[in-house]
């Protein structure tokens, strides 16, 4: 879920549900800085590199950037945990944690940021396809040789397994069963086996060809985390000598792990702050990544991180000011309106970059008329977004019309986004907007009472279904009637009130008013956050099915891992995860199905356009808007990139080559 | 007085599982669950979700969740907190409660302290500039919209001044690493400090029952204020923790004095409402009519009397330290027991709400009843019956 | 006063014309030195009775040049919040001034050009800028409209609207949100006022006039609502339930009138209730209901009025800082106003955007402030012991 520009409580409730979100859904294993250039990128530093004496060297490499002291990362909640098993779990899911944690954590793949691709980090070149073994398929993954924990111990492929065997059998929930991939126990698979068949080489077993989500791009045993098995070994095995395994081994201290990423995790002082420190044998410093159009090395250039908690917005942006920080971490970004003191200030800079999610109207689509597809368009094309977030918002947010961000570049499209968006009515003049979505309704056999039908009348009252010289638009009269003849009831339209998200309630405020035009009785019902998440995601646990007791709701999504977008089957399609509006197409789940099982990114690409297509025709969603991701940073740092989907903060503040400046 | 205290602790003792019960009644009615927070993340599989949602006990039935509740409460166990599992509420709480009591405690005393003494001497010396200026400005601080209120002091004394540090309660440079615990620094900071109170309360008690005259004693009181506070100032300055401890100090004046002001206007006006009541008595006619000085009616007689309102309201603010700490702990960034609550509201935390809520109770009640008791002592007009 | 019963044979009005008018008259006689008022109604003596001892307050209370400053603050905020439906309906153009859904658009047209290649300001905005104005996916060559706001107090002119308070971030007229802020502000106020009178007088009267069981549970109930704290326990109620500004005004009026106001009314009520003329008007016959509501009730408003300007004072400010904290499910008030500031991030930008901050924070102090000094004055006539010597 997604919102924007929250204060004080609602600040921090939206930090709480979006934390906790981002956290699983940005790729939790990954860093930016921890990737090699490829196969051939080979062991080319030595490992045992201190940062500090070498960072000229690398600050060199990458420009004119020099070592730092200390890199300071403002946070606005505790840090609740430092057991990595927590943190990927449900439990302890939470991006606070993940800021902290992330650089710890290496994984034999990772996403490249900026260009938002799968390469290589721990293993040693591109992930082989799987071949098939009679009725298994078995994968390969080899792990480099120059891999050590920050403690000096070497990584190998027995680690792999210790973390894939107690995820499994630990039963670890959220990030964890994409890694493992292990099914249950009624129904196995794909992932059957894993096994180390040398100190570099892991072994995987599937009972059914993998598709992209589980070998590829998606957050799949490739990129699981491997997590030291001579630290957290003795740990597991007393965890699982108890009667609570699981909440056992969670609840166990990570003080003195030994990490395989850019940073060392050091001490939580509860209410203050965290700190890490950098890994002196850190495998990837020194290496050249390129990722997008950008080529940067990786550091760590700064020998200590700190993040000191901040309790608002606007204290952290002071302490920013006063040089105490160096960067604010916020899932959500930072106010726009502390823009302005940001820009006044030379020794400050503010950068804003598109997110990865975006706010929807939904309709209830067990219920009619919000089941009809005709209702849906014509509703659609009333919605003047172009006015609502230019006028109305005064441009604190930009329309939306395919739900892949924009941002996400290896995926996006632009010819056909902007196909689809004038499929969504995009850029039409009122009028126009008025006479699509009449003749729309007209033809799906939805009528007006007598005389009170939206239109055009001249002075005789003649009327007219489209502009013309001489008459003028009157909105409708009377409440309209469905194709079944009976009037329509008032609709209600739920939607978050002004003080949590004042672009949500404008919106909704101004769909019921569109509506009311041509004679849809919408009612806008500001309602309390909470209690919009209550009523949308209503769960019968008997039948395992959402209830949605609601007509229409506007929400934010945010979408999962940017390299494998997955979210389209979990909102729509039957039985998703997420699909609380009850809406079911079996053209979708068709190419929902198609999509899992691509074999390519270029097929998979193809195939989710028609997805967004099947959404764009259909409209089960009509994407509204999003607003930009904005963070401040101070001038005494600097980054190879700071465009990049999600902002800084969803690379945990790029600590592995943040230099001076 | 034993009966007395007896049955005022029963009758507490009920209204407490009263309270309790009510608090956690009305955290039932919050909307959504712990759960609620993982929705809409397609990453996060409904099977997850439920399987969260038993291990947290959140699919028992109410009356047994209720049950479980009040006696594990009445066991010291106030349950794992939802939002940071699998960490009790209580450690969590414990950890809190001295940073809200110490930031809370010294605000509320300075303000108390000086709003006696500048209530006291505005009544005595009515009528003139200063009272109404004292006056104005008093009724100012106590209505004044108190967030802006922290927050404009924040941006002149931290920002724009740069005197103070900007929120929070450590500085993070100067203790990572440092090996020392901000918690445990915290506690002993307390202990110490408490020590001294206890020691000045002793010594003020011994010159009191010495030294006659009034003059003579106040002056004695002020040295030994100075004494003890000279004694704790140096234990720390040889303690290795020095630099640490000031450390906290200096984070600590600016959510304090902000806190302390607006106090200090209500205590200010109270005082003086209840020394001009008390200067209308016939005894002070009395006193000024045997010819005493002026300043041993206005300590002795009349001050003393007036101490009741006063100590009576200090007591029941202690009741009140989330309510008061919630703004402050907010804007200041300061990680009490307030900012817990709110956090804990937000992610509808129900344990460790009504954790705090509960504390809010046992503080309250407990206030209440030592002005029950003092009341008895310091004023014969009320006889237990 | 005498009943029907106990003076049979005779018309009922007229019993009750004859006797009130002798009861009348004694009082008055003592008041006013035996000046002939037999003609009169009785209303007209209740009034004139009335007026006498409002006169003879008003004569003390005007003594407090505090309490006059209080009313007279008091008086221009109810100015203002009567101001704003005439200027609606009116001068302003609800299109732009409504308070909520008005909104004054004015944009500038730019250009989009690289970082640090804009040469006329006016006409080019670099891309950087034009990325976190509009849309992060925006490119360079493109031709951008940009909203200005929240734009700075302007008295209007050959094309503009005047915003003698400037705007917000959503352009709507921060004047307006003012005057219609009063509006929200007094309904509040008097919604709590009105309740914490009513639940404390009657609760402390009844529980005075019967004492026993009633009055120990009135009492502890009392002592419950005095444990709860206030202000989290509002926290937890708008996270519970949606609050809009009457409940929240009921809400404080019961747990106001409830608790501490209670137990100080009973008090009040008690020392009444040992008055002559409560036994008097018992052995004459008069009913339970009929003494709490005739004799002890009107002898505790006058202090329960007293709490009541302090209760409004405690309402003002809890419900700008629930609605601070973004917790309220109101349209306008002064905190949503604050909220908006501070949602946009414009709460620590000092004096450079004052006209987000002051205006609402300084009109929450200040009414708060006028109902204080009020309450203070009436408690100066009630105690006399506060009066100046």
């Amino acid at each position: 879920m997604k919102v924007t520009k929250p204060y004080g409580l609602r600040l921090l409730a939206l930090l709480a549900v979006f934390a906790i979100i981002v956290a699983a859904c940005s790729d939790s294993s990954t860093d930016d800085s921890t990737a090699t250039t490829g196969a051939d990128g080979g062991p080319s530093t030595t490992a045992g590199e201190t940062p500090g004496t070498t960072g000229e060297g690398g600050g060199g490499e990458g420009g004119e950037g020099g070592t730092l002291e200390t890199y300071n990362l403002g946070i606005f909640e505790d840090v609740t945990t430092d057991n990595p098993w927590s943190y990927l779990d449900s439990s302890g899911s939470d991006v606070w944690v993940g800021y902290v944690l992330g650089p710890t954590l290496g994984a034999p793949y990772t996403i490249g940021y900026p260009g938002l691709e799968v390469i290589p980090d721990m293993a040693a070149g591109d992930l082989e396809p799987v071949v098939q073994e009679g009725e298994n398929w078995v994968g390969t993954i080899t792990l480099r040789d120059d891999l050590t924990w920050s403690d000096g111990e070497p990584i190998t492929a027995q680690d792999y397994v210790f973390t894939w065997t107690t995820a499994r059998d630990f039963g670890l929930t959220a990030n964890w069963p994409d890694y493992v991939d292990a099914g249950t126990e009624e129904a196995p698979g794909p992932v059957t086996a894993v096994e180390a068949v040398d100190d570099h080489t892991v072994k995987f077993t599937f009972n059914a060809e993998p598709g992209l989500a589980v070998w590829g791009l998606g957050n799949g045993p490739p990129l699981m985390p491997i997590l030291p098995e001579h630290f957290w070994g003795p740990v597991v095995e007393e965890a699982a000598a108890t009667d609570t395994p699981r909440d056992t081994l969670i609840a166990a201290s990570g003080v003195g792990q030994p990490s395989a990423g850019v940073t060392v995790f050091g001490e939580i002082q509860e209410g203050s702050f965290a700190a890490s420190a950098a890994n002196a044998n850190y495998f990837d410093t020194g290496r050249e990544i390129t990722s997008g159009d950008v080529t940067y090395p990786v550091g760590p250039f700064a020998a200590n991180f700190n993040y000191p908690l901040y309790g608002g917005q606007e204290a952290a942006v002071l302490a920013l000011a006063d040089g105490e920080v160096d960067l604010l971490l916020n899932p959500l970004g930072m106010q726009r309106g502390l823009r302005d003191q940001v820009e006044g200030n030379e020794n400050l800079t503010a950068v804003v970059n598109p997110t990865n999610g975006y706010r929807f109207l939904a309709f209830n689509h067990s219920r009619a008329p919000m089941s009809d597809p005709a209702f849906r368009d014509a509703l659609t094309a009333m919605i003047n977004k172009e006015y609502v977030t230019e006028n109305l918002l005064q441009g604190a947010a930009f329309p939306l019309y395919v739900l892949l961000p924009e941002g996400n570049e290896a995926w996006y499209d632009a010819d056909v986004a902007a196909e689809l968006a004038e499929q969504g009515y995009a850029g039409l003049d009122d009028d126009t907007r008025r006479a699509t979505a009449i003749s729309i309704l007209t033809e799906a056999g939805y009528t007006w009472p007598e005389g009170a039908a939206p239109g055009w009348y001249d002075a005789d009252g003649n009327y007219s279904p489209e502009p013309a010289d001489g008459f003028s638009y009157t909105a409708a009269g009377g409440d309209i009637i469905g194709p079944d003849g009976n009037p329509i009831e008032t609709l209600e339209l739920i939607h978050p009130n002004a003080g949590y998200d004042p672009l949500r309630a404008t919106f909704g405020g101004y769909i019921a008013g569109v509506a009311r035009e041509i004679g849809i009785p919408i009612s806008s019902v500001p309602t309390d956050f909470g209690k919009i998440i209550d009523i949308v995601f209503e769960f019968d646990e008997e039948t395992a099915s959402y209830t949605s007791p609601f007509d229409m709701f506007i929400l934010g999504y945010s979408l999962g891992n940017p390299t494998f977008p997955t979210f389209h089957r979990s909102f729509f399609a039957t039985g998703g995860d997420s699909n609380n509006t009850q809406y079911s197409n079996a053209e979708f789940d068709d190419l929902a199905n198609q999509f899992d099982a691509a074999a390519s990114a270029e097929e998979a690409k193809e195939i989710m356009w028609q997805l967004e297509r099947l959404i764009a025709t259909d409209k089960p969603h009509v994407p509204l808007f999003d607003t930009g991701i904005l963070e401040f940073y101070s001038n005494n740092v600097q980054f190879p990139f700071t465009e990049t989907l999600s902002g800084l903060q969803n690379i945990y503040g790029s600590p592995g080559t943040v230099t001076s400046k | 007085m034993l009966r007395f205290i007896g049955r005022r602790l029963v009758q507490m003792f009920i209204l407490f599982i009263l309270f309790l019960s009510i608090v956690w009644l009305l955290l039932q009615l919050m909307p959504g669950d712990i759960t609620d927070t993982l929705i809409g993340d397609p990453n996060i599989p409904l099977a997850t979700r439920l399987e969260l949602a038993e291990r947290l006990g959140l699919d028992q039935p109410l009356y047994v969740q209720y049950w479980t509740y009040i006696t594990n409460f009445f066991q010291g166990e106030m349950g794992v907190s939802f939002s940071r599992y699998p960490q009790e509420v209580s450690a969590v709480l414990w950890e809190a409660i001295p940073r809200t009591i110490v930031l809370v405690l010294t605000g509320t005393l300075l303000a108390y302290w000086m709003g006696f003494k500048s209530g006291k001497l505005i009544a005595w010396g009515r009528g003139g500039k200063t009272e109404q200026t004292f006056i104005v400005g008093g009724i100012f601080l106590q209505t004044v919209f108190y967030p802006w209120f922290a927050i404009v002091m924040l941006w002149l004394f931290g920002f724009y001044f740069g005197w103070f540090p900007i929120g929070r309660f450590i500085d993070v440079n100067l203790w990572q690493g440092s090996g020392f615990d901000a918690t445990d620094v915290f506690q002993q900071l307390i202990l110490t400090s408490f020590i001294a109170v206890m020691v000045y309360v002793g010594a003020k008690v011994l010159i009191k029952r010495t030294a006659g005259n009034l003059i003579v004693q106040q002056r004695l009181q002020r040295i030994a204020a100075l004494l003890v506070f000279a004694g704790l100032v140096a234990y720390w300055y040889f303690n290795p923790a020095r630099e640490y401890v000031w450390d906290i100090v200096w984070h600590t004046i600016l959510p304090v004095v902000t806190l302390g002001l607006v106090t200090f206007g209500a205590v200010m006006l109270i005082t003086r409402t209840s020394m001009l009541e008390t200067l209308g008595e016939d005894y002070i006619m009395t006193a000024r009519a045997k010819g005493l000085p002026k300043r041993v009616i206005r300590d002795r007689h009349a001050a003393r009397n007036a101490l009741l309102p006063v100590v009576t309201s200090f007591v029941l603010a202690m009741g009140t330290v989330i309510g008061g700490a919630i703004i402050t702990e907010q804007i200041f960034s300061w990680p009490g027991m307030g900012s817990l609550f709110l956090q804990g509201i937000v992610v509808s935390d129900i344990p460790l709400v009504a954790g705090a809520l509960a504390i809010t109770g046992v503080l309250t009640l407990f206030a209440h009843l030592v002005v029950d008791i003092l009341y008895t002592i310091l004023d014969p007009r009320i006889r237990v019956t | 006063m005498a009943t029907k019963e106990t003076m049979p044979g005779l018309e009922v009005e007229e019993v009750e014309v004859l006797d009130s008018e002798a009861e009348a008259t004694a009082v008055l006689e003592e008041l006013t030195g035996g000046h002939d008022v037999r003609a009169e109604p009785l209303w007209r003596i209740r009034l004139r009775l009335f007026r006498r001892s409002f006169a003879k307050n008003w004569g003390l209370f005007k003594e407090s040049k505090m309490g006059l400053v209080g009313l007279a603050i008091i008086i221009l905020f109810g100015l203002m919040a009567v101001a704003h439906p005439i200027l609606m309906s009116t001068v302003w153009d609800p299109a732009i001034y409504d308070p909520v859904s008005g909104y004054d658009a004015v944009f500038n047209e730019y250009t989009i050009v690289e970082d640090g290649a804009v040469t006329d300001p006016t006409a080019e905005i670099s891309l950087s800028d034009a990325k976190f104005e509009l849309n992060p996916n925006v490119d360079v060559g493109e031709v951008v409209r940009i909203p200005v706001q929240p734009a700075p107090p302007t008295l209007g002119g050959e094309e503009g609207h005047a915003h003698l308070l400037g705007t917000d971030p959503q352009g709507r007229d921060i004047f307006s949100q003012l005057l219609y802020g009063a509006r929200a502000a007094f309904l509040l106020g008097f919604v709590a006022a009105f309740t914490t009178v009513f639940i404390a007088t009657t609760v402390g009267s009844v529980a005075a006039y019967y004492g026993g069981k009633l009055d120990g549970f009135l009492m502890r109930t009392a002592d419950l609502i005095l444990l709860m704290p206030l202000l989290p326990l509002l926290i937890v109620l708008s996270a519970a339930i949606q609050i809009n500004m009457v409940m929240l005004g009921i809400m404080i009026g019961i747990l106001g009138g409830f608790g501490g106001d209670a137990i100080i009314l009973k008090s009040q009520a008690l020392s009444i209730k040992v008055k002559a003329y409560i036994d008097a008007a018992r052995v004459a016959g008069g009913g339970d209901g009929h003494i709490i509501f005739r004799h002890i009730v009107p002898n505790v408003v006058p202090l329960s009025l007293l709490y009541m300007m302090f209760g409004v004072t405690t309402a003002i400010a809890l419900e700008a800082t629930l609605s601070f904290l973004g917790l309220l499910n109101i349209q306008m008030s002064w905190g949503i106003m604050i909220n908006t500031a501070s949602t946009q991030g414009y709460l620590l930008s000092g004096t450079s955007y004052w006209w987000l901050l002051f205006p609402a924070g300084l009109a929450v102090s200040f009414l708060a402030f006028g109902f204080f000094v009020v309450g203070r004055g009436m408690d100066e006539v009630i105690n006399p012991r506060l009066r100046a010597r």
